[in-house]
């Protein structure tokens, strides 16, 4: 600590507004924990004493119970931790963490309570500019460098990014830009941000605020694929059947409501529950949601009930849309001594197009490819004696006549399927741990035939990429009994399959790929680990090109692109002059790359020059001492 | 009186006839125990020289022993190198007992050098593929252009 | 090349030294029993037996005659480098945390920790007079630091043997004349703990690793820092290179935040920088827990590395790393 000399009068004249004590400065680590038991004197270090067990996972520097004169605790809490990053990780697994019956915490930071409490009665969003006619919406497709951006969420920070080959180039970047978190509209048009009165959209080259939608409470969102509608859900309001307020369907270019649905009551392991609660068709046409024994579609812009009543299907489990055509996939459980079914219908004049009868089935889980040519099912079946599963796969043919099937069995534990988007092949993760293993198989001719399996190639999660022909395993570290370290293998599926690259990004939890297919990026959220948050970007083949360490990374994700305006016969001629570009881009790689290396070079010279002369000092010292 | 002194010269010449019996018997013996000893060291030199020659033998029998196991190992490497595409490779031009004749040390030379060569040509093609995919990807990013502009003036 | 792997050590390695020629490659950890290897097939020639704590230090004389080793039993030993027999033992009254022989191998210096009311203490010896007169030698001189002052975490003799070279706890780096325990002068040139120091080849400059997470190049004569090399650990020990214009950088994080590091090959790296341009070369993985002491072999072809992990890695390095330039 310091000296302080002199005397206080001293002090006194000294002293100015600038020296006081600036109080916020380590607001950033603390949290404020609210719904904490109120307790008396006696009690209170068996409180203190329960709470840093809840809190045990991060490095609490002080916790704080602030008492009433009697000595009661107030039901709150302030917990300072060792770091930023962690207070984020305290808030992100302990709000709405239930102590007992009575007591479920509200878990907020420390600087955003005081945001709430400075809040204005009405809401602004943060930085607003007047949106302006003219502001491109799609600029970020004419980069003539073929760039991509990535959005990152790290700490308070929202960033995104131009992701060039072996570096990144700041596009944009805000302080509490978002609330919870950010979500990309499926074709990149917009970043959504969430805020607690409800929804911001934003985009074109000065990231404009382009629309505002008022839902308070908001919590998951949903974008219609062609961007056209979106659907916002709430829970903060109690549902009144005549007002419902819970799940908003809005149009997009007017900011208008559409529709409001109440939040039908359903228990997490019910049918349906999962967000997204409905399912667009993939031309914004038809949106649907299950419920008991029946699928409520309903039509837009009407947005009525498609033939004004649900469409009943007893029993009915899951459904999913088609990718490319308004065919809906569904499937039943047994029932006495009728079968379990698969079926596949056409929307709107639900003719069953085709349907399987199965049996011995315990759960089914449908996956469509992304053309929509094919569609697996997968099937855990009982064994005779009941006492054991197996798998198998059932592949539907949705170009060919009458949909066709192939089967694939498999007699171990499946840990992930998926469909090569563009192509005919797929990957299937299986085996008992340790022996987890990949497999490669490609519907050919005569079938369903395995390309390759790779014994040593182990995950939990499938990613191909958006182009095909090139695969990742990864092994990530993900809550449950299948984490793993971050292990990824980057697979080269033409021919006999062939392993690129084996490596690892530690402890990452997401992996993405960029939507020219071009890189990869995997990500070390503080959500899973606080060591060496940030992320990295491979090429295709699994050459690390970019390391990116930053403090309290919670997710990172590549803006997608729309489809491609290019036909295929512009894409054939084009692939005819290849040899024109080749050369045009090599010279302009070796110009961007000389002129990138001289400021490099020129800075090592520099360098190498005052070193040279350092070291000739130094042994022309060491020659005249010798002499002496 | 005679008598008595014949008697007495008896006595004596039967007392010394005891006497150079008794010595000739020691004499015998101590030959037969002479003899006896050389043969017992003879016999121990025989067996000493037998476990030596026994000895080299079994050294000679584990040295050629350890040859063939080498060797074995070597035409064992060279089988399994052979069943590798890049043992293939290493070993192109060789013949049989080219191949037989080689030590371990240099197969494992062999093959580090031919693994070092296939590790570079398997990057110099990752390589390559990677500018093939980003030369299409920024070629269709660069005719896509006009036409996005084009389409939003539609 | 495939490294060597010794695993002699049942518990963290503290310190690995080369001798001179680098055919052998001395080692302490805390386990108590320092040892030495040939350092070109990995094998033990044998173990120095007396320790009863953890030995944070070693070093010898110029001709591998004489091995010292301080250690957390109190106590500094004096060893016969080749026949692993005891011949000096200086009781202490806190842990001996570093020390060296100089370079004439006349004279033997270590410091002792702050601890227990204890002062920190550099204590200066004839090493004549020790072998002479046993652990009762009279030290020539003890610098003890006031109480209160950063202990001394690492040092080494100046040049000429003239002065001793100081890193302390707070990353205060000092010089002192050992005749006459003078301060000559200090700086602050780190902020935290001084994890190791080591000369260059030809001793103009000094590298220095330390717990901010920082490595950084001075010139020896001035104490200028001529180079910096910052990382995302701490830096538990730093070489340079006696061949190439190259810096080794090791560490890991704090034994406590490691958390799990199952698995097929350790993933603790060792770090190798240019050190001109202090820019980054390469990494070399292969520890499974933090790395504490590295060394590079006088012919600079191979360097080790020791680790919390108890092994000691012997690398040599292959035709790339020689062949590999920066342009300039």
């Amino acid at each position: 600590s310091m000296a302080v000399e002199g005397t206080a009068a001293d002090f006194e004249l000294n002293l100015t507004e600038a020296d006081a004590p600036v109080l916020d400065e380590r607001l950033d680590n603390c949290v404020i924990v609210q719904n904490v038991p109120k307790v008396s004197a006696e009690r209170l270090d068996k409180l203190r004493e329960v709470l840093l067990k809840v809190f045990s996972f991060v490095k609490v520097e002080q916790l704080e119970l602030p008492q009433s004169d009697e000595g009661k605790t107030l039901g709150f809490a302030f917990v300072e931790c060792a770091e930023r990053a962690q207070a984020a990780m305290l808030v992100e697994k302990c709000n709405g963490y239930k102590l007992d019956k009575k007591h479920t915490f509200t878990v907020t930071l420390m600087s955003e309570f005081n945001d709430i409490v400075n809040t204005a009665e009405e809401w602004t969003a943060p930085e607003e500019k007047p949106y302006e006619e003219g502001d491109n919406l799609q600029d970020w497709l004419l980069n003539e460098n073929a760039e991509d951006q990535l959005v990152v969420r790290h700490a308070k920070m929202t960033s995104i990014y131009w992701n060039k080959r072996e570096s990144r180039r700041v596009a944009e970047e805000r302080i509490n830009w978002t609330q919870t978190y950010c979500v990309w509209s499926p074709k990149g048009t917009y970043l959504a941000t969430l805020h607690k009165q409800g929804i911001a959209l934003w985009g074109g080259k000065n990231w404009t605020r382009i629309l505002r939608i008022s839902h308070p409470g908001v919590k998951m969102i949903n974008f219609s694929p062609n961007e056209r509608y979106i659907v916002t859900m709430s829970d903060e309001f109690p549902d009144d059947a005549k007002d419902p307020k819970s799940i908003i369907v809005w149009d997009l270019k007017t900011g208008a409501k559409m529709r409001a649905f109440p939040s039908l009551q359903i228990s997490p392991n019910e049918a349906g529950a999962a967000w997204p609660f409905y399912k667009w068709s993939h031309d914004d046409k038809y949106f649907a949601r299950l419920t008991k024994d029946a699928i409520q579609i309903y039509e837009t812009p009407s947005m009525g009930l498609l033939d004004k009543k649900a469409y009943a299907i007893p029993n009915i489990m899951a459904f999913s849309w088609s990718p490319s055509d308004n065919y809906i996939s569904y499937w039943v459980p047994e029932e006495g001594s009728r079968p379990a079914k698969v079926v596949i219908m056409s929307v709107p004049d639900m003719q069953e197009m085709t349907s399987k009868a199965l049996y011995s089935v315990k759960d089914c889980i449908m996956t469509w490819q992304q053309n929509g040519d094919h569609m697996c099912v997968k099937i855990d079946r009982y064994t005779k004696s009941k006492k054991q599963i197996f798998t198998n796969f059932e592949l539907f043919h949705l170009r060919e006549k009458l949909i066709p099937c192939d089967q694939l069995e498999l007699k171990t534990k499946i840990h992930a399927f998926m469909w090569e988007p563009t192509g005919k092949k797929f990957a299937i993760i299986h085996g008992e741990s340790p022996r987890i293993m990949t497999s490669f198989y490609e519907l050919q001719e005569n079938g369903v035939t395995l390309l390759q399996e790779f014994d040593k190639v182990a995950g939990n999660a499938i990613f191909w990429s958006p182009r095909g022909r090139f695969c990742v395993i990864a092994g990530l570290q993900i809550p449950g009994p299948m984490s793993m370290g971050g292990s990824l293998a980057f697979i080269d599926t033409e021919r006999e399959c062939s392993i690129m690259t084996q490596t690892e990004h530690s402890s990452c939890s997401a992996l993405e790929w960029d939507p020219s297919g071009r890189y990869v990026m995997s990500v070390v959220s503080v959500f899973r680990t606080s060591i060496d948050t940030g992320y990295q970007v491979w090429s295709f083949n699994g050459r690390l090109l970019q390391r990116h360490m930053m403090e309290g990374c919670f997710e990172a994700h590549w803006r997608p692109r729309p489809p491609t305006l290019l036909s295929k016969t512009d894409i054939k001629k084009l692939k005819a002059n290849m040899k024109e570009y080749n050369s045009q881009f090599e010279a302009q790689d070796k110009l961007s790359q000389t002129k990138a290396s001289d400021e490099l070079l020129e800075q090592r010279r520099k360098m190498q020059r005052s070193w040279e002369e350092y070291r000739d000092r130094v042994e022309r010292e060491y020659a005249e001492m010798q002499e002496q | 009186e005679e008598h008595q002194a014949n008697l007495k010269r008896k006595l004596l010449i039967e007392e010394r006839r005891e006497e150079m019996e008794a010595e000739l018997i020691e004499e015998r013996k101590r030959l037969a125990a002479e003899a006896a000893a050389a043969a017992e060291a003879k016999r121990a030199e025989e067996s000493a020289r037998l476990a030596l020659e026994a000895e080299a033998r079994e050294r000679r029998r584990k040295e050629r022993e350890l040859e063939e196991i080498e060797r074995a190992q070597a035409l064992k490497k060279i089988e399994q190198l052979k069943q590798t595409a890049h043992g293939q490779r290493a070993f192109q031009g060789f013949t049989e007992d080219e191949l037989a004749n080689m030590d371990a040390d240099a197969i494992m030379q062999r093959q580090v050098d031919q693994l070092e060569k296939d590790k570079r040509e398997a990057q110099a093609k990752q390589k390559a593929l990677e500018k093939k995919y980003d030369y299409l990807e920024r070629a269709k990013r660069l005719v896509e252009i006009p036409k996005l502009k084009q389409y939003w003036i539609d | 090349m495939k490294p060597l792997m010794l695993n002699g050590h049942t518990r963290a390695l503290t310190q690995i030294k080369y001798n001179l020629e680098g055919d052998l490659l001395f080692s302490c950890a805390k386990d108590a029993t320092p040892s030495v290897w040939y350092s070109h097939n990995g094998e033990r020639l044998g173990t120095y037996n007396g320790h009863t704590g953890t030995v944070w230090t070693l070093d010898t004389d110029y001709l591998t005659t004489t091995l010292a080793t301080g250690s957390a039993d109190n106590s500094c030993r004096i060893w016969d480098a080749e026949t692993g027999k005891c011949r000096v033992t200086i009781d202490t009254l806190s842990a001996v945390r570093t020390l060296g022989f100089s370079y004439d191998a006349s004279r033997l210096f270590f410091s002792t920790d702050a601890t227990m009311g204890n002062p920190c203490e550099l204590r200066v010896f004839s090493v004549s007079s020790l072998q002479q007169q046993g652990g009762n030698a009279s030290p020539l001189q003890t610098i003890t630091l006031p109480k209160g002052q950063p202990k001394i975490t690492s040092a080494v003799w100046g040049p000429l043997d003239k002065t001793i070279i100081t890193g302390h706890e707070n990353g205060e780096l000092r010089e002192y004349d050992p005749v006459t325990s003078e301060l000559i002068r200090s700086a602050n040139p780190h902020t935290s703990n001084f994890n190791d120091i080591q000369y260059s080849k030809d001793m103009s400059m000094f590298i220095t690793a330390s717990k901010d997470m920082s490595a950084k190049v001075f010139d020896t004569k001035s104490f200028e820092v001529l180079k910096t090399y910052k990382t995302e650990r701490p830096v538990n020990s730093a070489a340079i290179s006696p061949l190439r214009e190259h810096v080794l950088l090791a560490g890991g994080q704090d034994a406590m935040s490691v958390t799990q590091t199952a698995g097929k090959a350790g993933k603790f790296e060792a770090r190798f920088f240019h050190l001109v341009f202090e820019e980054e070369l390469g990494r070399v993985k292969g520890h499974f827990g933090p790395i504490n002491t590295v060394a590079f072999h006088p012919s600079g072809r191979g360097y080790s590395s020791g680790g919390e992990d108890g092994y000691i890695r012997i690398h040599e390095f292959d035709r790339s790393y020689f062949e590999f330039e920066f342009d300039h």
